[in-house]
């Protein structure tokens, strides 16, 4: 302990109300209760979820398998870029995807600047925010989230939850193992209102980010989706 | 302009005659409040859900200790270091030690209040490093060399024409119209892509410290926190003691309220928790993760009436609603913290003898604490304030003999009553011809830029009396 740190903690106690006890303290805390919820937009999840992300402008797409988003995510990509290369971390659920069956050619790597798309696989998604929930890992490195000019983030739908809570509930599972250096929930692409203001898509990060939902969503449901959803120029 | 807060009315007057200025806090102060409001009403619940907020803030800060602790540790399970600094020197020493550890020669900033409020930038480039701000907003008052404007966006206050002469005279790119917004975000990204891509070191602030696993959180909109997070082989969060929570869902809550009255948003693009360095197994982020702690007198704030003060999240919501704020501008405060909140906790930090007119930029209207999303009673701690620089005698003899005397008479209404009677005919006949006065003698503000009607009819209190209600 360095001669600041004892001097400040020192400070700290006797400036302080609190207990000694460190379980009065837990229990004091649990005592609070939890925080008043978020209301979602609409009593449906998903369609929270979706008109939410689509506010935000991110753009979003529709896939009832794995195999019908490779081929959604191909078309997006040939369309923007003209190509069907992309760059992809090494999550077990993107390498078992059918990539060649849709032509789409995806390097397994950390990406790069000249990189104009890359893909992640959501490890959540919150209804209340319109966020997808990414970890940084060898699955997801981070210059795959912020480093290209597409992000492109396939999200399951059973991997859909409601609140920040029921969010933090899952992720405390999934990390119990293994923690990872970074957990990012992303609503949109990057944005700016720093000159006078104007809001701007696209600073330093993604210009665009692009959902592909995975699961049941009826027809009425993406038709209302689609219709608000920002028009992105694919 | 000086960028001291002992020049705050000098500065003051000096903005009131900045037309710009004006136009562009006039415009703030319509939009930012408009905003806010439609958000917080979609959101209801918003009493309870910022008292809640408060009272996870309140155990925290009454057992800040545990929760230090129990951060560090976690910090350190992380394969992180945790430094602690007692004031702003140390915290800039700090960080430039591991700058010079690691022979580094660019660091990239994302937004840092805490670094801001050290100087650690100019401490930094002192000693050689190249220093680039990559929010947007803080790179254009970076480049223009000017303090910030506002604790969310620092260069709100200049307009899109001044930004484009800035980028035109800044940015060696040759000719180019940059007709829009959007043309100068993108000139923007393309020359901060290139930092973000050199920088030996990532320099960060923290919205909040997660105790229960160590994580930091970072709140940003561009993007370029996370580049400086992810691209520079060292990240170093600069961050204070007193932003520590307990739980992730504690600082979920509180983001349901930051943002929102931050910029009318249910939330921001980017919202990352960060701890240590890169995992064994992990193919990209930095090698090395530090986390420097600040006091800087917040544990002397901790325990006093001001304790509340400590909970301020930084959303600016008591300046976009503050009517000082909004005539002056952040400037002429001469503080990194502006408005409502900057006027307490700047006396609170650089002490009351350097900051002592800040307390008084107040009209008492009570909009801060309305909106305020920590529940902090920003008008009663300004008051508490200028009862002490009253009591330190910090204030004009002018000033405090004239207190006095007002304190004197409202314990004595007869007499105040009489006097003011009294003054009230002098008046009277001193403008009985002309209709008006052109000087008040010694309350002379007022007539230094109008004329003061004649009093008719007596005092208020005499009509009261005579039934005139």
């Amino acid at each position: 302990m360095t001669e600041a740190q004892t001097e400040i903690l020192e400070r700290v106690r006797k400036a302080q109300y609190g207990s000694d006890d460190d379980f009065e303290i837990q229990q004091s805390l649990a005592a609070l209760g939890s925080a008043p919820a978020a209301p979602l937009d609409f009593d449906n999840v998903l369609e929270s979820f979706l008109l939410r992300l689509s506010r935000n402008t991110a753009s979003v797409d529709f896939a009832a398998n794995r195999a019908e988003a490779v081929q959604r995510i191909s078309d997006f990509l040939y369309k923007k870029h003209a190509t069907r290369r992309v760059v992809a971390g090494h999550d077990s659920r993107l390498a078992a995807m059918p990539w060649r069956e849709g032509g789409v050619l995806v390097r397994f790597d950390v990406a790069a600047p000249e990189d104009p798309a890359s893909i992640s696989y959501a490890k959540l998604a919150v209804a209340e925010s319109g966020s997808v929930v990414l970890f940084s890992n060898r699955d997801n490195p981070a210059a795959n989230n912020w480093l290209v000019t597409d992000h492109i983030v396939i999200v399951d739908g059973q991997d859909l939850v409601a609140s920040y809570e029921d969010a933090w509930a899952r992720i405390r599972n999934l990390t119990e193992n293994a923690s990872p250096r970074g957990i990012h929930f992303i609503s949109g692409p990057s944005s700016t209102a720093d000159i006078a203001g104007h809001m701007v898509k696209g600073a330093h990060g993604p210009l665009c980010l692009h959902i592909v939902y995975i699961g049941d969503a009826d027809a009425d449901l993406q038709a209302r989706v689609l219709e608000k959803a920002v028009d992105i120029k694919i | 302009m000086k960028f001291s807060s002992e020049h705050f009315l000098d500065n003051a007057h000096e903005a009131l005659a900045n037309e710009t200025l004006q136009e562009n806090m006039a415009l703030l102060g319509a939009f930012l409040p408009a905003v806010r409001d439609n958000a917080i009403d979609q959101l209801g619940q918003f009493k309870e859900l910022r008292s809640y907020v408060k009272s996870v803030r309140d155990h925290t800060l009454d057992n800040l200790d545990h929760y230090l602790r129990q951060y560090e540790e976690q910090v350190v399970l992380n394969g992180g270091h945790v430094h602690w600094a007692r004031d702003g020197a140390e915290l800039n020493e700090i960080v430039l030690e591991i700058c010079q550890q690691h022979q580094a020669r660019k660091v990239a900033k994302g937004k840092s209040m805490i670094t801001e409020e050290t100087g650690l930038t100019e401490h930094l480039e002192k000693a050689g490093l190249q220093v680039t701000e990559t929010d947007l907003g803080e790179y254009i008052i970076q480049i223009a060399e000017q303090p910030p404007g506002h604790i969310v966006g620092p260069a709100l206050h200049m307009s899109v024409d001044e930004i484009r002469e800035l980028f035109f005279e800044h940015h060696d790119l040759g000719p180019r119209e940059l007709p829009d917004p959007p043309a100068m975000v993108q000139e923007a990204r393309k020359i901060l892509r290139q930092r973000f891509l050199e920088a030996d070191i990532g320099i960060i602030g923290a919205n909040a410290l997660i105790a229960e696993d160590g994580r930091s959180l970072l709140v940003t909109n561009e993007g370029n926190g996370d580049l400086v997070s992810t691209l520079p082989k060292v990240q170093i969060v600069c961050t204070s003691i007193d932003r520590v929570l307990p739980r992730p869902e504690d600082s979920s809550a509180l983001l349901r309220l930051l943002v929102r009255t931050a910029v009318g948003s249910v939330t921001t693009e980017y919202v990352s928790y960060y701890s240590g360095p890169r995992r064994p197994d992990d193919v990209d982020g930095p090698e090395e993760f530090h986390v420097v702690l600040l006091d800087n007198r917040r544990s002397d704030i901790l325990g006093s009436n001001y304790q509340d003060m400590l909970a301020c999240m930084r959303c600016g919501a008591c300046l976009n609603h503050c009517p000082i704020y909004i005539s002056t501008g952040g400037q002429a405060y001469g503080s990194v913290y502006p408005g409502p909140m900057g006027s307490i906790l700047t006396p609170l930090l650089n002490g009351l003898e350097t900051a002592n007119d800040l307390p008084n930029a107040c009209t008492a209207c009570g909009r801060c604490a309305e909106v305020c999303p920590a529940e902090i009673p920003l008008p009663d701690l300004l008051r508490d304030l200028r009862a002490e620089e009253l009591e330190q005698k910090l204030s004009p003899a002018s000033w405090r003999w004239g207190m006095k005397i007002h304190g004197l008479l409202a314990r004595m209404p007869w007499l105040y009553q009489l006097l003011t009677g009294i003054a009230i005919k002098v008046m009277y006949w001193l403008g009985r011809r002309r209709g008006y006065l052109s000087s008040l003698l010694v309350p002379n503000g007022w007539t230094q830029v109008r004329d003061f009607p004649t009093p008719q009819n007596g005092t208020f209190m005499s009509q009261w009396k005579k039934g005139r209600r």
